[in-house]
């Protein structure tokens, strides 16, 4: 079985665009939250996003899109375009140039691109909107691209002419795992050279008052409160949007090309729960079976694990489950140390998983590991698990990444630091 | 016979991003129906719905210059320039007739003749 390792990252978040920010971001364990006006001009349930600084979409009309200028899109590509797909396009773009990639390397059969959102509610309304009330003859042609749940898939190929494998995964809050723990198997069986792993989504009112509706989002106003992930008085997540990009490569590949490695990419697993629809087991049952699975792929012993970035996303159902789960794995006298970045990035939903490989991936190549900021009083039920209260400075080996997903969907990432 | 608002605001609409003189062409055929208005109309939004304009614009384009291989004007691109020349002009265009336009020339010539008859 060929080894994986990443040998790229690209990054627009909302603790910084591009990897140094990101990186600085979460040494300095500064947040990415505010205030969204426009959010709490809309209701009275929720006030705080992971906002994306730097971009703007006032309307489905890509035309009136502003963003940095280093992203390419010329007329015809900006025109399928939903406000994701431009940060997906910026973080592939950092993620070829930070991996050495020749042109060469992007664009040929043995480079595939996996990716996830959720699509874009926004422009999927503002479609359906159109060609219901104008009709079909008055409805914009590309609407039909950007009004599909999959036009993250439909628009990155054509971008960077892949011409390998790719897919649009959709798992909720663990698809961009699962895209990685894909595309990982892809190259392990020898199918791909590279694969591009992306995650991304928007931040915008429609895909952020649905999860108002569900009660399981924070009410705070202030981002220092919110989200606080494992504190006793959490009271849930803070969406946020963006875009990251892992460039995964036969280890061989990549040593052959003298590439830089983050990190091996040393086993993944998956489990459902079976449970709800929505709530997850609260035994952690699923995401046990997962870290387990992973661990196994990866031949490591629960012991090996310095580190895991935890989905926790300071829902009280979800942490509670999360530890109970690493409780169940994680028994012996070396446990792993524990945090959550989204306190700090607010939830990415489907963008969670490679934003927060990404994240492992810094973390073991800049030896360190980041805060779970904003805790006041540790929930006690994290007894028995080592929270992350301060960033350690300790140099991880081993880090594990988790994802749990509405649906009871899990998966955990292992990552190796690279030798 | 003036121009109702909400005509105006439709047209306007349509043509979105257009410049000034498109915009005032295609009023003024609203108005007057004189056909001498549609180059200014047909290059004003070709101009907006091309690819890849020349360096010179779109006007600097020779009748008989395939639209795909000259302005880059691939099929999502057709359709927005039919679908504004049905907004803008009042006629509606049938997919074959669509299909048969390749050259600037053929554009131009099937909106006059179309608006004709």
């Amino acid at each position: 079985m060929n080894r994986v390792v990443v040998t790229g990252l690209g990054f627009i978040s909302s603790i910084g665009n591009g990897r140094a920010a990101v990186l600085e971001s979460l040494r300095e364990g500064r947040c990415g939250i505010e205030v969204m006006p426009e959010l709490a001009e809309a209701n009275d349930r929720v006030k705080l996003a992971g906002t994306v600084k730097g971009f703007s979409f006032p309307s489905s009309d890509q035309f009136e899109w502003t963003f940095p200028d280093s992203i390419q899109l010329s007329r015809t590509q900006l025109r399928t375009m939903v406000p994701h797909a431009v940060f997906a396009v910026a973080a592939v773009e950092e993620a070829i140039q930070d991996a050495g990639l020749e042109p060469a390397h992007v664009s040929t059969p043995q480079t595939g691109l996996y990716c996830a959102s959720a699509g874009s509610s926004s422009m999927i309304y503002a479609a359906l909107d159109s060609v219901l009330k104008r009709g079909p003859a008055r409805t914009s042609a590309p609407t039909v691209v950007t009004g599909m749940p999959n036009s993250l898939h439909l628009n990155l190929p054509a971008r960077f002419g892949i011409k390998g494998g790719s897919v649009g995964f959709s798992s909720a809050c663990a698809s961009s795992a699962h895209a990685l723990g894909s595309a990982c198997d892809l190259i392990r069986m020898g199918r791909q050279k590279i694969m591009f792993v992306v995650g991304a989504e928007d931040c915008d009112l429609c895909n952020i008052l649905p999860f108002a509706s569900l009660r399981a989002l924070s009410q705070q106003s202030d981002p220092a409160q919110a989200p606080r992930p494992f504190d006793a008085n959490r009271d849930g997540f803070i969406v946020t949007g963006g875009a990251a990009t892992l460039v995964l490569e036969d280890a061989d590949h990549a040593a052959a090309r003298g590439a830089k490695i983050y990190a091996e990419v040393t086993g993944w697993g998956q489990a459902s729960d079976g449970y709800d629809v929505v709530a997850p087991d609260p035994s952690g049952g699923g995401l046990a079976r997962a870290m387990t699975n992973a661990l196994q792929d990866a031949h490591l012993d629960p012991s090996a694990v310095d580190y895991i970035n935890a989905h926790a996303t300071a829902t009280n159902a979800g942490d509670v489950a999360e530890l109970n789960a690493l409780k169940t794995v994680f028994t012996g006298v070396n446990r792993p140390k524990v945090s959550s970045t989204k306190a700090l990035t607010g939830h990415g939903l489907s963008l969670a998983g490679a934003l927060e490989a990404g994240i492992c991936c810094l973390a073991l190549r800049e030896g360190f590991m980041p805060v779970s900021a904003k805790i006041q009083q540790l929930d006690p039920a994290c007894e028995g698990v080592s929270i992350l209260t301060s960033r350690c400075d300790e140099a991880p080996r081993v880090a594990m990444s988790n994802s749990s997903g509405f649906g009871g969907s899990n998966v955990a990432l292992i990552f190796s630091a690279g030798s | 016979m003036a121009i109702s608002e909400t005509r105006t605001e439709e047209i306007k609409k349509s043509l979105k991003r257009c410049d000034d003189e498109t915009m005032a062409a295609a009023l003024r055929f609203e108005e007057t129906r004189n056909l001498d208005e549609l180059p200014a109309i047909i290059l004003g939004v070709l101009q907006r719905d091309a690819a890849n304009p020349p360096p010179g614009g779109v006007a600097s384009v020779a009748d008989d210059a395939n639209l795909m291989e000259v302005v880059g004007m691939d099929s999502f691109g057709m359709m927005e320039v039919v679908m504004t020349a049905e907004e803008v002009l009042g006629i509606t265009v049938a997919t074959e007739e669509m299909n048969n336009i390749r050259t600037l020339g053929d554009l131009k010539q099937f909106l006059r003749s179309k608006l004709a008859s």
